[in-house]
C-alpha cells in the first residue's frame, strides 16, 4: 500500500514551465511519477517534457482525473497557487517553496482545514512512495521501497536517513516531509494516523528537530492512542547555540523551549525509541529490511 | 526582521495607536543641535534591538540642555545603539499589556492582554493573562476587544481607547504581515489617556516582496550585522558563527546542518561555524559559503553535507572548486559528503581537483575522515 500516494496516483504541477518546474517534471517523468499536466497562467497549450500546460487548474481538472497537486513556483506566488489547487478540490497539495509568508501558510492551513483537503508544506521536499511515486523533489533513486515509514520536518535529513537505509536494503513505505517552517500543514500526528492504518509500514522514523514541541506533542499522541508500531526518532540540535535560528527553517533553541537533549528524554518517556545521533536509525530499522 | 521602537512605533501611528511625542535623534552630533529645541524633562531611549535597556542605564531622564548632551555622549558611546529617541515625559497611572504573537503548538496567532503590565509580565500566573485564539482576527470588530476587557474591569474612556488600540494592534498584525507586535507598557496616563510606551514589533521577512517600504526603514538589514555576517547575508545564506569552535559546517538544510554539528561534537570535535545554503543555491553562493566559513576565525577545517534535491550536486561542486581556486596552494582541509541529482557530474568535479569526497557513506564517516585529515595536519 504505502499512505497519500501510490502508483497510480496522477499529479499536476504548478509552475510547471519555471526552472525547478521543468527540471523537476523531467526527473519524476523518468521516476515513473503520472504526470498529467502543469497549470501556468497565459501558458496552456504549450507543453513541458510532453506534459500539456493548462492556464488554470480548473482546466486542467476538466481534462485530466487528479488526485494531486506538487507546487513549484516562488514563494510569492505560493498562496494564490495554493488557493487555487484547494478551491479546484484537489485532494492533496504539497508545496515546497521555502520563506513563504507564515500569514499565507496560516491562510492557506485554514482553507485546506475548512474543505477538508490535504495540504503539505511548505518549506518540504514533498512525498515519496519508493519504487512507486513522488510528489516532490528528492532524488529518487536514493529511497527504496520496503517496510519503514519516516516522517520528516528536515527535508535533506531524510534524504539522508533514507540513503543510510537504501543503501542497506533496508527499504521504506512512504517517506513524508511535513515542512520545516513554524507552521505547516500536515502534522505529525496526522502522518502517524496514515501509518498506523497502512499494513505495509512495520515501522515509523519520525525526524525532528529543536524548537516548537510538534515532536512532543506527537509523542504523547502516538502513547495515548496506543501507538501500534515501533517509532524511532532522531532530534536534531543537540549542538546547536541557544537563541541562534540555526538556518532557514523554525529551527530555535527558544528561550523555555526544551532543548534537544529534553525533547529527546521526553521521546524516550512515551516509549519512543531515540537515536543519539542519525546513524543509530540503521540498526534501530534492521529488523525491518 | 525586529524593528527597533522607533520604527515600531512609526508604524503604531499608522494604525491609529498612540504615542508620546518623540523625536530620533540618529547621531551625537543631532543631541547637540536638537537638544536646544526639546521640552524638559523628556526620557532618552537609547534604539537598539538587545533588550535590558532600563537597566544598562540607556533609558535615561535628562532635565536640561546639558544633561541631555551629558546622557547623549553617554548612550552613543554603547555598542550597537543606532540612535536616541527624545519623548516627552508620560505620568504613569497604570500599566497594561497587550500583544499577538503566533502560537506554534496551535499554529494559530493568539491575543495576549493582561491589566497587570511593567516589567514583571512574564512572571504574571497564567490566570491573570487572557489568552484568545485570533486566527480570525482580521475580521474581529469592536465588540469583541470589549468583551475580552470588560470583565479585567476596565470601564469609560480607558476602556474604549484600550479597546480601539486591541483593534488596531490586531489589523497592524495581519496587515504588516508580523509575527508578533508587543506593547509593554501599554500606559494609562494622569489624564486618563491610554498610550503605547513601548513597541516591540517582528516582521515577517519572507512578506518582504509586498512590503517595499519595509527597506525605507532604519531598522532593515540591522540583524544582518556587519562582516561576513552581512557577506552571508548578501550571498542569502543562513549563518552562525559559534566563538571557540574550529570545524566550520555547510550544509543544505537547516536539519542536515545540526545533525552534522551535532555529529561533529559527538567526534570530540568543536564547531564553529554553520552554514545552511537554503533550497536552489548558486555556484557564487556556494562558493561564498565556502569562503565565509573558512574565513569564520578559529576554523580549521570545513565539512560540507550537502544533498542534490532542489540543489544540484553538480552547480555545488563547482562552487566549492571556485573557492578552491581562490585559496591556491594553502587550502583549508575539506571533507565532502554528497549525493543526489546529478552526483556523479558532481563527485568527478570535486575528485579532479583533490577534494576527499564520501560518496555512499555516513555522516559520521564524514567528520571522522575530517578530524583525522586535522591530526594529521597537526602533527606535521
Amino acid at each position: 500500500m504505502a499512505i497519500l500516494i501510490q502508483r497510480d496516483t496522477r499529479i499536476i504541477i504548478q509552475g510547471i514551465t519555471g526552472s525547478q518546474g521543468a527540471l523537476h517534471t523531467a526527473l519524476s517523468l523518468e521516476y515513473g511519477v503520472k504526470v498529467v499536466g502543469g497549470v501556468v497562467p497565459g501558458r496552456g497549450g504549450e507543453s513541458v517534457h510532453g506534459v500539456p500546460v493548462f492556464d488554470s487548474v480548473k482546466q486542467a481538472m476538466e481534462k485530466e482525473k487528479v488526485d494531486g497537486s506538487l507546487i513549484l513556483v516562488p514563494p510569492s506566488a505560493a498562496k494564490e497557487a495554493a488557493f487555487e489547487a484547494l478551491e479546484n478540490r484537489v485532494p492533496l497539495t504539497v508545496m515546497v517553496a521555502e520563506n513563504v509568508p507564515v500569514h499565507d501558510t496560516l491562510r492557506i492551513r485554514q482553507l485546506a482545514k475548512t474543505l477538508k483537503l490535504r495540504f503539505i508544506g511548505p518549506n518540504t521536499i514533498g512525498i515519496i512512495s519508493p519504487g512507486k511515486t513522488k510528489m516532490g523533489i528528492m532524488p529518487g533513486f536514493l529511497y527504496r521501497e520496503g517496510a519503514v515509514g519516516i516522517v520528516s520536518r528536515s527535508g535533506t535529513l531524510t534524504h539522508e536517513v533514507a540513503s543510510n537505509l537504501s543503501l542497506r536494503e533496508i527499504g521504506q513505505s512512504t517517506c513524508v516531509g511535513i515542512g520545516g517552517d513554524p507552521v505547516v500543514g500536515m502534522n505529525f500526528i496526522e502522518a502517524l494516523d496514515l501509518f498506523r492504518e497502512d499494513p505495509e509500514t512495520k515501522a515509523v522514523v519520525m525526524i525532528g528537530e529543536i524548537g516548537g514541541t510538534a515532536e512532543e506533542d506527537a509523542a504523547v499522541y502516538a502513547k495515548e492512542t496506543g501507538f501500534p508500531k515501533p517509532i524511532f526518532a532522531f532530534i536534531a540540535g543537540q549542538a546547536a547555540p541557544p537563541g541562534k535560528r540555526m538556518g532557514h527553517a523554525g529551527a530555535i533553541l527558544e528561550k523555555g523551549a526544551r532543548s534537544a537533549r529534553e525533547k529527546m528524554d521526553f521521546l524516550s518517556a512515551q516509549g519512543i525509541r531515540v537515536a543519539g545521533k542519525v546513524e543509530d536509525l540503521i540498526a534501530f530499522c534492521t529488523p525491518f529490511a | 526582521m525586529r524593528l527597533l521602537e522607533f520604527d515600531g512605533k512609526k508604524i503604531f501611528r499608522k494604525y491609529g495607536i498612540p504615542v508620546p511625542e518623540g523625536k530620533f535623534l540618529e547621531t551625537a552630533g543631532d543631541v547637540e543641535k536638537e537638544a536646544a529645541a526639546l521640552s524638559y524633562p523628556c526620557i532618552f531611549k537609547a534604539q537598539m534591538l538587545s533588550g535590558g535597556r532600563g537597566k544598562a542605564g540607556l533609558i535615561q531622564k535628562v532635565s536640561s540642555f546639558e544633561e541631555a548632551k551629558k546622557a547623549g555622549q553617554q548612550i552613543f558611546a554603547q555598542e550597537n545603539v543606532r540612535g536616541i529617541l527624545a519623548e516627552e515625559l508620560v505620568p504613569i497611572h497604570r500599566e497594561l499589556f497587550a500583544a499577538v504573537a503566533l502560537d506554534r503548538k496551535l499554529a494559530v496567532p493568539v491575543f495576549m492582554f493582561t491589566a497587570q503590565g511593567g516589567m514583571e509580565v512574564e512572571s504574571l500566573p497564567a490566570e491573570a493573562m487572557v489568552r484568545a485564539p485570533f486566527a480570525d482576527g482580521a475580521g474581529w470588530n469592536f465588540h469583541r476587544f470589549l468583551d475580552l476587557l470588560l470583565p479585567l474591569g476596565l470601564r469609560g474612556k480607558i476602556l474604549v481607547q484600550t479597546a480601539a488600540i486591541l483593534r488596531n494592534l490586531g489589523r497592524l498584525f495581519f496587515e504588516e504581515d508580523a509575527l508578533s507586535v508587543e506593547i509593554n507598557p501599554l500606559t494609562v496616563s494622569g489624564e486618563e489617556k491610554v498610550l503605547a510606551l513601548d513597541a516591540k514589533v517582528t516582521l515577517d521577512d519572507g512578506a518582504l516582496f509586498r512590503h517595499p517600504a519595509w527597506r525605507e526603514m532604519k531598522s532593515f538589514g540591522l540583524e544582518a550585522g556587519e562582516g561576513l555576517e552581512r557577506e552571508a547575508k548578501n550571498a542569502r545564506l543562513s549563518y552562525v558563527s559559534i566563538p571557540g569552535g574550529s570545524v566550520g559546517v555547510i550544509a543544505g538544510g537547516a536539519g542536515l546542518g545540526m545533525a552534522t554539528m551535532d555529529a561533529v561534537f559527538l567526534q570530540g570535535g568543536k564547531p564553529g561555524a554553520f552554514i545552511d545554503i537554503g533550497g536552489g543555491v548558486a555556484e557564487e553562493s556556494m562558493a561564498e559559503a565556502v569562503r565565509i566559513a573558512r574565513q569564520t576565525e578559529g576554523i580549521k577545517g570545513l565539512l560540507i553535507n550537502v544533498f542534490g534535491g532542489i540543489n544540484n550536486c553538480r552547480i555545488m561542486a563547482r562552487g566549492i572548486v571556485r573557492d578552491l581556486k581562490r585559496q591556491g596552494t594553502r587550502r583549508v582541509p575539506l571533507v565532502v559528503k554528497t549525493r543526489g541529482h546529478f552526483q556523479e557530474e558532481g563527485w568527478a568535479i570535486l575528485e579532479g581537483n583533490q577534494v576527499p569526497v564520501v560518496k555512499f557513506g555516513t555522516t559520521e564517516e564524514a567528520v571522522k575522515l575530517l578530524l583525522s585529515l586535522l591530526d594529521e595536519r597537526k602533527g606535521n
